[in-house]
């Protein structure tokens, strides 16, 4: 568990990101508690994948402090790295190894031995039931495949922060029964997840908070019934509801006119 | 320092793997690798026998001399090509390693690590090792004379990389990277204009007097002249001097490595522009939808069948939209400058003043060629949505072709007009216009057929286009010049058509010739565009893959 500021996992504090003239990220102040399952929604382009660029250490923020993990990341970027995993939205792996050799590469990238490396991979690859492609070359598997190999190489290391970023998207049922079996493990290990998805209820269904972002800024953040609240929708009303409420969306029912 | 040698040790493992798979999985890299171990292997044996030959029978000071006139050569080699756009390195991406806990300083020492597996590395060996043999003096010599030159490659190959990503990362913007390719165009000038001076010169060049000339004196504080100068030492028995400017290397080392890590730091971590080839820009802000009335469809539209209308407007508008595109365009500008200052320098000169016209503007074809023989490349991903439209693949290839045609032609009628006149022969500017015109219509048509069997996605990093690894680049050289040789074959006809009636047999014969020169191409373009049809049909699922896939 993080016991650093008191259980608080990722904090960020006026975090921006400007491009030119253009506020991408503006000023927004999240606080993330160790062992949670946090959600962030938003709408494209309205900051998420910029936000965890910079939760990540891969992208400067124009302005603002983060913490991952008890480490200022402008401080101590390496040691952040070490306690997170990622799996980004586009999937970054070196197609020309074989999923084993890329498994162990990344364990020995986190620093495990190799002796480590080469059995956490040979338990991932079982668990993702990639066992008769593991000496494939990447460059031939399959969406899924990949996705789920990138899904492995961010846990080996068993990070306590993972930032997941539409993890499910691509993968069969079985393998997402068997990735969702893991982050509850990870879970009830203290592990952080901050995920990201466009598909509601996923997010309704796994989180225990969530925050809603729309054009750079944090427009609700709690639990369902506190963005209920801040939404000001009925005690019934759904995720999808609350988050069309909060970033404005006006679906008209309008039709084409050649249809 | 243990866990900085096991990454140096995992990415030295990491590069071997995906070399070694690049010539097992890609045809083209292995090819072009063999091309250039039988291009530059002869050449590379060429100069350590010539050092070694200097070495031994050289007296005086003049092997110190011959040593540091190399090195400055394998330096200037190393850190000009990253400047023009070559890489002397098999590329990975490395911002694929950015997710792990490893600082850009020891992310970059891994890449030179890895840099000693590169051709253009391995092409300096022996070269280097004949130095390190004509120079050791004794054991301890040995071991001296071998840590100067590993310390002054690391310094060479680090200093070159950090050129690279500054090219890449720096220059990703489209203002920068036009300021670069006029910046290119500028550093050519300069280079042909002191060629010219030099090879005019050289008989006449004071040897001495040069290498007691302060400049050459400044040489020896350069990092190849301090090198050349500890080997020197070390040669003389003199290992106190030795030592003394191993320890300055190593601190233009260390320094270059500081710098470099500052580079990556900037270039990767968004203090500086990406590295990315494309970065997602935000939507703008919705903008409500204006009514304009509805314009009447221009004659080409209604001209032309739908698909072709609408891939030549789609290309049209890449002509002005895609960097690399735009890029080679401003190229073909370059090219036609280049033709100009030619044509001037040899207007003159009566020998050269008649064949001119006909030899300027061959430099901008060239350039036209590069993109007419890779019609598909920077269709990247969207090849998929492309190759799923039903359309016929004549229309696919024919509303291409019409682009392209259309303006390049346009730019070889400008060029004919202005290297003609020029050269005092404006009269003839029309002949040369046909002439360029119909080779352009001869390397579309071969083009369409290189474009199917030797397609390579664009992808540009900087100014640089990818394939970056050098393997690939010498096999997209070679086809492309293989192609231009087999385009050039057989437009002889039409070349013969265009220049007897002018020079030898009398205008008169033009009314035969030239129908003859036109019909030719036409009767070419069909025939390529029947097979690149066929082709295209067979050959999409592969050219998908291709060009799909970024390596």
């Amino acid at each position: 568990m993080d016991s650093v500021n008191g259980g608080i996992s990722i904090q960020t504090t006026g975090l921006t990101k400007r491009f030119g003239a253009l506020v991408a990220v503006d000023g927004i102040d999240l606080t993330v508690r160790a062992g949670e399952f946090f959600g962030f929604l938003g709408p494209n382009g309205a900051g998420k994948s910029t936000t965890i660029k910079m939760l990540c250490g891969l992208l400067r923020p124009t302005a603002g402090a983060i913490r991952v993990a008890g480490h200022d990341l402008a401080r101590e970027p390496l040691e952040v790295k070490r306690a997170i995993g990622v799996l980004p939205e586009e999937i970054s792996i070196y197609e020309r190894l074989t999923g084993a050799e890329f498994l162990v590469f990344a364990a020995r990238m986190h620093g495990l031995s190799v002796e480590d490396a080469r059995l956490r991979s040979g338990e991932l690859i079982e668990l993702m039931e990639l066992g008769e492609a593991q000496h494939k070359l990447i460059v031939d598997y399959s969406m899924g495949m990949r996705k789920k190999v990138a899904f492995a190489a961010a846990l080996i290391h068993r990070p306590r922060v993972m930032f997941l970023d539409e993890p499910f998207n691509g993968i069969d049922p079985i393998s997402v029964r068997a990735i969702r079996n893991v982050l509850r493990h990870l879970l009830e290990g203290g592990t952080t997840i901050f995920f990201t998805t466009h598909v509601m209820e996923v997010v309704e269904r796994l989180c225990s908070r969530v925050a809603i972002i729309n054009r750079g800024r944090i427009v609700g953040e709690g639990n369902l019934a506190e963005l209920r609240e801040k939404a000001q929708t009925g005690g019934d009303a759904s995720l999808e509801d609350i988050f069309l409420k909060l970033v404005e969306a006006h679906v008209d029912d309008e039709t084409l006119s050649w249809l | 320092m243990r866990g900085s040698l096991r990454y140096v040790g995992l990415l030295f493992w990491l590069k071997s793997r995906l070399m070694w798979r690049n010539y097992t999985r890609n045809t083209s890299a292995a090819v072009g690798a063999v091309f250039l171990v039988l291009c530059f292997g002869p050449m590379s044996l060429g100069m350590a026998a010539a050092l070694g030959a200097g070495f031994y029978y050289l007296e005086g000071d003049a092997p110190g001399h011959l040593l540091r006139g190399a090195l400055l050569f394998i330096y200037a080699i190393w850190l000009l090509a990253p400047v023009f756009g070559y890489t002397l390195s098999e590329d990975y991406d490395l911002e694929k390693l950015l997710f792990y806990p490893i600082s850009p300083r020891q992310l970059f020492a891994g890449v030179i690590a890895g840099s000693v597996m590169d051709f253009g590395v391995l092409l300096f060996v022996p070269a280097l090792l004949v130095v390190l043999i004509s120079f050791a003096n004794g054991a301890a010599g040995l071991l001296l004379a071998a840590l100067v030159l590993v310390i002054f490659l690391f310094h060479t190959v680090a200093l070159s990389q950090a050129l690279g990503l500054v090219s890449a990362g720096l220059l990703s913007s489209r203002r920068s990277r036009e300021a670069m390719v006029i910046g290119m165009m500028l550093l050519s000038f300069t280079f042909y204009a002191v060629t010219q001076l030099g090879a005019r010169h050289m008989a006449s060049v004071d040897w001495g007097g040069l290498l007691h000339s302060a400049a050459w004196r400044l040489v020896g504080f350069t990092p190849p002249g301090l090198a050349a100068s500890a080997l020197s030492a070390v040669r003389r028995g003199d290992f106190g001097t030795a030592a003394a400017l191993l320890l300055a290397l190593l601190g233009l080392a260390a320094l270059t490595l500081a710098l470099a890590g500052r580079l990556v730091q900037l270039a990767y971590f968004g203090e500086g522009p990406s590295l990315r080839a494309r970065r997602r820009r935000p939507p703008a802000p919705p903008v409500r939808p204006r009514t304009r009335p509805e314009a009447a469809p221009s004659w080409s539209a209604r001209l032309l069948p739908p698909a072709v209308y609408a891939m030549a407007r789609k290309d049209a508008e890449l002509l002005t939209r895609e960097p690399y595109l735009r890029m080679m365009l401003m190229q073909c500008g370059f090219g036609l400058l280049m033709g100009i200052v030619v044509t001037v320098r040899f207007a003159s000169e009566t020998s050269g003043a008649d064949v001119m016209p006909w030899v300027a503007p061959l430099f901008m074809m060239m350039m036209q060629a590069a993109v007419v023989f890779n019609l598909f490349g920077v269709e990247g991903n969207a090849a998929f949505t492309l190759f799923l439209l039903p359309a016929s693949r004549r229309h696919l290839l024919l509303g291409k072709n019409l682009t392209f045609f259309s303006v390049f032609a346009l730019l070889d009628i400008l060029a004919a007009i202005v290297v003609t006149a020029l050269a005092g022969q404006v009269e003839r500017w029309w002949a040369l216009a046909l002439w360029l015109v119909l080779l352009l219509g001869g390397q579309i048509a071969v083009g369409n057929l290189v474009s199917i069997w030797f397609p390579y996605r664009i992808v540009m990093r900087g100014w640089r286009v990818r394939p970056a690894s050098a393997s690939r680049q010498m096999t997209y050289s070679v086809v492309a010049l293989l192609a231009q040789g087999v385009t050039v074959a057989l437009l002889l006809p039409v070349l013969a058509a265009v220049l007897l009636p002018l020079y030898v047999i009398g205008p008169a014969w033009f009314l035969l010739t030239l129908p003859f020169g036109v019909a030719w191409v036409a009767a070419l373009y069909l025939l390529s565009l029947w097979l690149s049809e066929r082709a295209l049909l067979a050959r999409e699922m592969e050219l998908t893959e291709q060009l799909m896939r970024v390596d």
